[in-house]
């Protein structure tokens, strides 16, 4: 077991590695951020100094050990736009990214898990061939569009939901977040909609699936022989199942959800990291570009690692069966 | 099914001296995949045809003109010109950009779809044929690959490489091209197992004539169908990265670029800037995805269950 | 006393694209009070479906179409779901051919023994727990207080089997269907288990249908016996009655391909061809394709031959009776 963890911790740390290289070197080939600073006045003597003040002036590889060392510590350097450290700006701003991607997970799942049962149930409904066609969609359709058209319908149209921002927060543990106010709520529902999409049909599929094998499923049927009731059965004995490959497949999918509210947050203006990143490539700064990607990175590896430990724990099957996927 | 037929060439009873009647006997069976291939056929006709159908080149500037911006649908022209979509923000004619938006999103989509599926078989092929090491260490590139979100992966490519078209068809090409890789990975290990192949390997084929002539048409039936999906799910990927200006330079505006720039307007009611080309994305997506699903029912029975 | 089971061409029926397939055909037989009725056949012989039919477990597109089930004098063909459901593991208890499968993997035993208690009302919380602790420690489970907070991966396949039938005896059922309990069990543990359950029922007169393809189990267990094939009982009576003069001449190719000791170097006898998949069954009876004493009467629907009460054969030619 402790092998196991280990291996994976290893393996884990080699890919942030090769993302820091990939990223650094990556953006650090990007456009002149110089001219974004200097002025049309601006003279050689001028421009040097900005270089200097930058680090520009030193080898790549320099810069590098440089943005290495920094990394370790947390410290990527200042944006050159805001001038204050680049990680402190993604950070201040990483909460409102997480709710938004936390909120979309949760609807995901209360919307998709009983469309998928409803579906794994009858399949041969109309009712069932509507949701499947739907989640068909949802893998397909460029979710970003239908942020646009619910902004015009909901927002435009009828006027009942704000289109951008984040509306009222409220302070829990130090965090601002939007969902407890009545205000924040109206501005989080068509954002969170919009990026669960995806994990919405994804959780159809999976619902649908696991309700096809549980419920011809041997204890299903020996549940029912107990004299059990349907309601037990099914909320119990059957969604007990069904959810732990949901739960580890949304708990893998949390990494692109967050990647992928830079989309939805662009759309919304919702104040998240992604929206700050966005705003970050149009004038070239690096380090806020850099801090975005490596925290996603580090993020997104930390999860795969914890739910793939997690899953071993808790489910002694898996370590005999090989990988989860 | 013997070992030689594969799963693409089961003979069917009625017709196995022409396996392309009868699979296009199997698809017709399905009136919404016949839907689809129609609408698409439709789709790709008026794209590249674009030229010569749109009533206006939107790009040639001497046919705009910009006193004509944000006209609502179906108003008229100076020069009597009716604009069925309406104009946008620099008097362009929407149904000619959408047009001609929807030629450089389909062959954004088609190109890399297609590289992808080149890199990805061989890529494939090779470390299912080799194993070993080499098998294992493109395998670990490829799970590396996949899980990485696409759209990350994109946007870190594209902040590297900046716009353009075969910037964007590149980064289309390295999210998608693991895919391929581990589906004929997969489809090739169990093929190479099965008797045929071994008849291949004692006649003393030569490796190219093994792997491309008797390991790929085996797995063309997957190919075609993951290709596909892929080709969809690539043009909605490229719109979104040209809706956030990370795509397609203005110059070569596709749909993505097109929504984005009616995204600005949306707010004062102007809605047919953005609503009408990603109507135009959303039927080109689902009709190839419609003809996807059929030909996965019909070519990858595997796939069914 | 009137038998608590008593089935009278009980038919049940799978819809599928072809065609209606009859898996149980007109079947009929009784389980006396506290009795154990061995019901033998391949796999295929519909023996499984019957057991499913008796407990209204019968899922689409399968359904009883036709017959009587009376349990305890009444009929259960056609009750309505919530009757079934009281009748369910409180008086008809059933126990499940692959222990592997049977408990729920994700809920810990407690859980699934308690709810099998609370479900017909009988126990509080704490009641019902002991209570169910104790029935593990009936069916011969070891420190039970612990296997009560175990998931079933935990335990062993011949553990789970005991705690599968520790829930189907908590009630005191009046009748335990088993359907081929022990087939998936060493054959050390196998024996135990049969052992076991024999007790058991006896203690607390239970009857027992006890289904497998193993005659050598039967033999051991059984009261009487019940031989089905494709879908039909052929042949029943008196477990030594039936194993020693068998009557029907596929009980009899059956009883010749059991390997005996003193034997060893003679070929077994097998039955030629194999057991028909439903839908191919032959008009008539069913065995005549593989019978050697076919002939063309066998086309016609066999009779019940009856040679002693209590004991019936389904056949137009049956074996004479003659001391083996």
């Amino acid at each position: 077991m402790s092998a196991f963890i280990l291996r994976r911790l290893l393996q884990s740390l080699f890919v942030v590695f090769v993302m820091t290289l990939l990223v650094f070197f990556g953006v650090n080939v990007i456009g002149n951020p110089v001219y974004v600073f200097a002025s049309p006045d601006c003279n050689q003597a001028c421009v040097n100094g900005i270089i200097r003040s930058l680090g520009l002036d030193r080898p790549v590889w320099e810069q590098y050990v440089y943005f290495m060392n920094g990394a370790v510590r947390g410290q990527l350097g200042n944006s050159f736009t805001f001038g204050v450290p680049a990680m402190q700006l993604i950070l201040e701003r990483l909460p409102a990214t997480l709710e938004l991607a936390f909120a979309s997970l949760v609807l995901a799942i209360l919307v998709g898990l009983p469309l998928g049962m409803w579906a794994g149930m009858r399949p041969d409904a109309l009712s069932s061939r509507a949701i499947m066609t739907v989640s068909t969609l949802g893998f397909s359709v460029p979710t970003f569009w239908i942020g646009l058209i619910l902004i015009l319908f909901f927002s435009v149209h009828l006027g009942w939901l704000p289109a951008v921002g984040r509306g009222d927060t409220v302070s829990v543990l130090g965090i601002e977040v939007s969902f407890l106010t009545l205000d924040g709520l109206s501005h989080l529902i068509m954002p969170a909609f919009t990026l669960a999409l995806f994990n919405t049909s994804l959780v159809i599929r999976l619902a649908r699936a696991g309700m096809r094998e549980v419920l011809y499923a041997d204890f299903v049927k020996f549940a029912r022989s107990k004299g059990l009731s349907p309601s037990r059965i099914l909320f119990v004995h059957v969604l007990k199942n069904i959810m732990i490959p949901i739960v580890t497949v949304m708990g893998m999918e949390f990494g692109g959800t967050v990647a992928f509210a830079v989309v939805t947050e662009s759309i919304f203006s919702w104040p998240g990291a992604g929206k700050m990143l966005i705003d970050a490539i149009e004038v070239l700064d690096r380090p806020l570009i850099v801090a975005y990607l490596m925290l996603v990175v580090v993020m997104f590896v930390v999860i795969n690692l914890v739910v793939d430990i997690l899953y071993s724990l808790l489910d002694p099957r898996i370590r005999f069966s090989g990988a989860a996927r | 099914m013997t070992a030689a037929g594969g799963v693409g060439r089961k003979p069917a009873a009625d017709g196995a001296d022409r396996p392309f009647r009868t699979f296009a006997r199997r698809y017709a069976q399905s009136a919404s995949a016949m839907i689809g291939l129609v609408v698409f056929v439709a789709i790709l006709l008026l794209a590249f045809g674009s030229s010569w159908i749109a009533p206006q080149n939107p790009y040639d500037l001497r046919q705009v003109d910009l006193l004509d911006n944000l006209l609502e649908p179906g108003s008229t022209s100076f020069s009597g010109m009716t604009y069925w979509l309406g104009t946008d923000r620099q008097g362009r004619d929407m149904l000619s950009a959408i047009l001609y938006g929807l030629r450089i999103s389909l062959i954004v989509g088609g190109l890399s779809g297609i590289l992808a599926l080149i890199v990805g078989t061989v890529v494939g092929l090779v470390a299912a044929y080799v194993g070993g090491r080499t098998d294992a260490a493109i395998m670990r590139v490829v799970d590396l690959q996949l899980s990485i979100p696409a759209i990350l992966v994109a946007l870190i490519l594209l902040v590297v490489l900046g716009t353009g078209v075969e910037k964007i068809i590149f980064a289309l090409v390295v999210v998608q091209w693991a895919y391929f890789a581990r589906t004929v990975r997969g489809v090739a290990l169990a093929e190479n197992s099965r008797e045929y192949m071994d008849a291949a390997r004692v006649l003393r084929l030569g490796h190219a004539r093994i792997l491309f002539g008797h390991l790929l048409p085996n797995c063309m039936p997957t190919l075609i169908v993951i290709a596909t999906v892929q080709v969809a799910s690539s043009i909605s990927l490229e719109a979104t990265l040209s809706f956030l200006g990370l795509g397609l330079p203005p110059t070569q505006p596709s749909l993505g670029l097109l929504i984005a720039n009616g995204f600005a307007f949306m707010m004062s009611g102007k809605y047919w800037i953005s609503v009408f080309p990603g109507i135009a994305l959303l039927v080109t997506i689902v009709s190839i995805n419609m003809i996807g699903d059929r030909l996965r029912d019909i070519l990858n029975p595997r796939l069914q269950r | 006393m009137a038998p608590i089971l008593q089935v009278r061409d009980l038919t049940t029926v799978f819809q599928t694209d072809a065609g209606p397939l009859t898996a149980v055909d007109r079947v009929s037989f009784d389980v006396g009070r506290g009795e154990i009725l061995g019901l033998v056949g391949e796999s295929g012989s519909g023996k499984t479906v019957t057991g499913f039919s008796l407990l209204g477990l019968v899922d689409p597109p399968g359904r009883v179409a036709g017959g009587r089930v009376l349990f305890d004098g009444r009929d259960l063909v056609g009750l309505p779901e919530p009757e079934w459901r009281r009748l369910r593991g409180r008086r008809i208890a059933m126990v499940f051919q692959d222990p592997m499968m049977t408990l729920n993997p994700v809920l810990r035993i407690d859980t699934q023994m308690v709810e099998a208690l609370k479900a017909h009302g009988v126990a509080d919380g704490r009641d019902a727990w002991g209570r169910s602790r104790d029935a593990l420690g009936r069916v011969g489970i070891a420190a039970p207080e612990e296997r009560m907070r175990a998931y079933p991966h935990q335990l062993s396949g011949g553990m789970r089997q005991r705690v599968a039938i520790a829930i189907a005896l908590l009630h005191d059922p009046d009748l335990v269907i088993a359907d081929e309990p022990t087939t998936a069990l060493d054959v050390t543990i196998q024996g135990q288990i049969l052992y076991e359950v024999q007790g058991l029922c006896r203690r607390s007169g239970t009857a027992l249908l006890w289904i497998t393809h193993d005659l050598a189990v039967v033999a051991g267990l059984a009261d009487r016996i019940a031989v089905m094939y494709a879908g039909r009982i052929v042949e029943q009576g008196g477990v030594d009655d039936v194993l020693d003069r068998p009557g029907h001449h596929y009980t009899r190719g059956l009883l010749a391909s059991v390997p005996r000791p003193g034997r060893r170097w003679a070929r077994l006898p097998q039955i030629p061809g194999r057991i028909p998949s439903l839908g191919t069954v032959p008009s008539g009876c069913g065995f005549r394709t593989r019978c050697g004493r076919a002939d063309a009467a066998c086309e016609a629907e066999p009779p019940v031959v009856a040679p002693a009460p209590g004991r019936e054969v389904r056949c137009h030619h049956p074996v004479p009776d003659e001391p083996r």
